[in-house]
């Protein structure tokens, strides 16, 4: 995947989002957004390849797959986390990009609830 | 859709800000603010379907 690609596209996205925030900031938000968005679309297929190595290195060890699965889950959505709250950030609402992030937090949390479970009881079934 | 959305978006804005300078001079306020309004759904539905369709391949990916 050229990288010179992306950086490009990103310059180039930068150029009209300065050009544009003068006259209507409305719209440079949106040039900001998509330029964002068509940098992360190019970056998927990288990823799915990441991640299919990765789970078959996990199950050729026999790891527990859910596990894998869940770790992959808060992958995914720190991503989509970070991409909605930094273009809040562009547009200026903190506030707004913080609950975001907030709410990303918690849904990791609730996520990893069943893998400490499992860990707990592993902890408490070696106990004497 | 790609790069190209990118200079659609770039030329609708810069139309639209044209587009409203001429129509302040021109002394109607009103309809400036409509086209740029009309501006800004045209660029608000072509942003959401390119969003709707990045979270659906994100959602795939991760299996969230």
């Amino acid at each position: 995947m050229e990288i010179t690609k992306v950086v490009i596209i990103g310059i180039i996205g930068t150029a009209f989002s300065v050009m544009l925030k003068e006259h209507k900031p409305q719209m440079a938000i949106f040039v900001g957004l998509s330029t964002a968005l068509i940098l992360f679309l190019m970056l998927l297929s990288q990823v799915q390849y990441v991640i299919d190595v990765i789970t078959m290195t996990a199950l050729k060890i026999n790891l527990n797959p859910e596990y894998i699965a869940a770790i992959f889950r808060m992958i995914g959505i720190s991503y989509l986390v970070q991409f909605g709250s930094d273009a809040c950030r562009d547009a200026g609402q903190t506030a707004i990009a913080s609950k975001i992030e907030l709410a990303g937090k918690i849904t990791i949390v609730v996520i990893s609830i069943p893998v400490l479970l499992s860990l707990f009881n592993m902890l408490i079934g070696l106990l004497p | 859709m790609g790069v190209d959305l990118i200079f659609k978006i770039a030329a609708i804005g810069i139309l639209v800000s044209v587009l409203h300078q001429v129509l302040v001079r021109a002394g109607r306020e009103e309809q400036a603010m409509l086209t740029t309004l009309a501006g800004l759904v045209v660029v608000l539905l072509m942003v959401i379907g390119e969003i709707s369709y990045l979270f659906e391949t994100v959602k795939t990916i991760f299996d969230l």
